[in-house]
């Protein structure tokens, strides 16, 4: 069976995953089987299906591999924490909504992800309600100006708020 | 009438209906580059004897389905629901005719993958390639090796490292 050529056996995982027969689980069983194998199970274009497949999480362009296996990663950690079945995840620019009520918020950034424990760990009832008030605060938090890390002035990132407009330089005559 | 001739030289006469669902079959008798015989230098006369069969059923199938709503239509009267009855049960009846049908065993799957993807029945080759896949689905790396009977070309540093990637997916 190993002699089946790549594209076949692309195929055969290509349809695997959109036909619900293959998860995550059997694509790492996969990459450790050999070299080949290992090649095979290491395409975007596979993990990006099985994303979309669990998620309705529809990326428009397919970023690393890394990003797309970490997007996995958190959705079977979260499975087997929350029993998470029909996952449903909202994309904001910042930060991604997972849950099948809603429930809890995850912070994503390129390589890691961090839950917020503090809505984590709140009361499972008394979340509904404050859901939307929470990403207003945490939005809040995060785009208001007083909130933001301080920067000294001198340093490379410091841009005054009140600086004069740029004028050209007079010519010499 | 069409004649297929397999890798080995066994003629097979099939209706044209039949030959038709391999879209390379049919992109060359729309092109009229055939006349009657077509050789078939990937496939020998087994797997090519349960391809057909596969064919077979399928333009029959779908034959007594446009019987059946021609008959309604001629008919008139009728509830709607009726042919959407009958449609379902016959495309009931016809996955699992395609379950039983893909039950062979593991060399006979991989030369149907193969004939499928040369003749281009994409009914086939879904139905292989999903066959295929439930095979893999569940198993471990050794089980898979052992299924596929692939060799393991890893060093022993290589395999724990690519199993390092993953930790999260064996928990």
């Amino acid at each position: 069976m190993e002699t089946l050529p790549d594209d076949i056996w692309h195929r055969i995982l290509q349809i695997g995953i959109q036909e619900q027969r293959l998860d995550h689980v059997d694509l790492c069983s996969l990459a450790i089987v050999n070299s080949n194998f290992d090649k095979l199970s290491q395409d975007p274009a596979l993990w990006a299906t099985l994303l979309f497949r669990d998620f309705s999480f529809h990326l428009s362009q397919v970023p690393d591999l890394k990003y797309l296996k970490d997007l996995v990663k958190i959705r079977h950690l979260l499975k087997r924490e929350f029993q998470l079945e029909q996952g449903r995840i909202i994309h904001a620019p910042e930060f991604i909504i997972v849950g099948p009520s809603d429930n809890f918020v995850l912070l994503l950034q390129k390589d890691r992800f961090k839950c917020d424990p503090e809505f984590l760990h709140a009361d499972q009832s008394s979340l509904r309600q404050p859901r939307n008030r929470y990403i207003e605060n945490m939005m809040r938090k995060r785009y208001d100006k007083s909130s933001r890390p301080k920067v000294i002035p001198n340093s490379k990132s410091y841009i005054p708020m009140n600086r004069p407009p740029r004028r050209s330089m007079p010519r010499k005559n | 009438m069409i004649t297929l001739t397999s890798s080995d030289g066994v003629q097979f006469d099939v209706r044209e209906a039949v030959a038709k669902e391999s879209q390379i079959i049919r992109d060359m008798i729309q092109d009229d580059c055939v006349i009657t015989n077509i050789p078939l230098a990937n496939v020998n006369h087994k797997i090519l004897s349960i391809v057909l069969e596969y064919c077979q059923m399928h333009v029959d199938k779908t034959e007594m389905e446009v019987n059946a709503s021609k008959h309604q239509t001629t008919t008139g009267e009728g509830s709607s629901s009726v042919p959407v009855a009958l449609k379902v049960s016959s495309n009931k009846n016809l996955n699992d005719w395609d379950k039983e049908f893909i039950n062979v065993d593991l060399d006979t799957l991989y030369d149907l993958i193969l004939a499928a993807n040369y003749l281009n029945i994409s009914g086939l080759l879904n139905l292989t390639t999903q066959a295929a896949a439930d095979i893999i689905k569940g198993k471990t790396t050794e089980e898979i090796r052992a299924t596929f009977n692939i060799k393991n070309d890893f060093t022993p540093e290589e395999e724990a490292a690519i199993r390092k990637e993953n930790p999260w997916a064996f928990e």
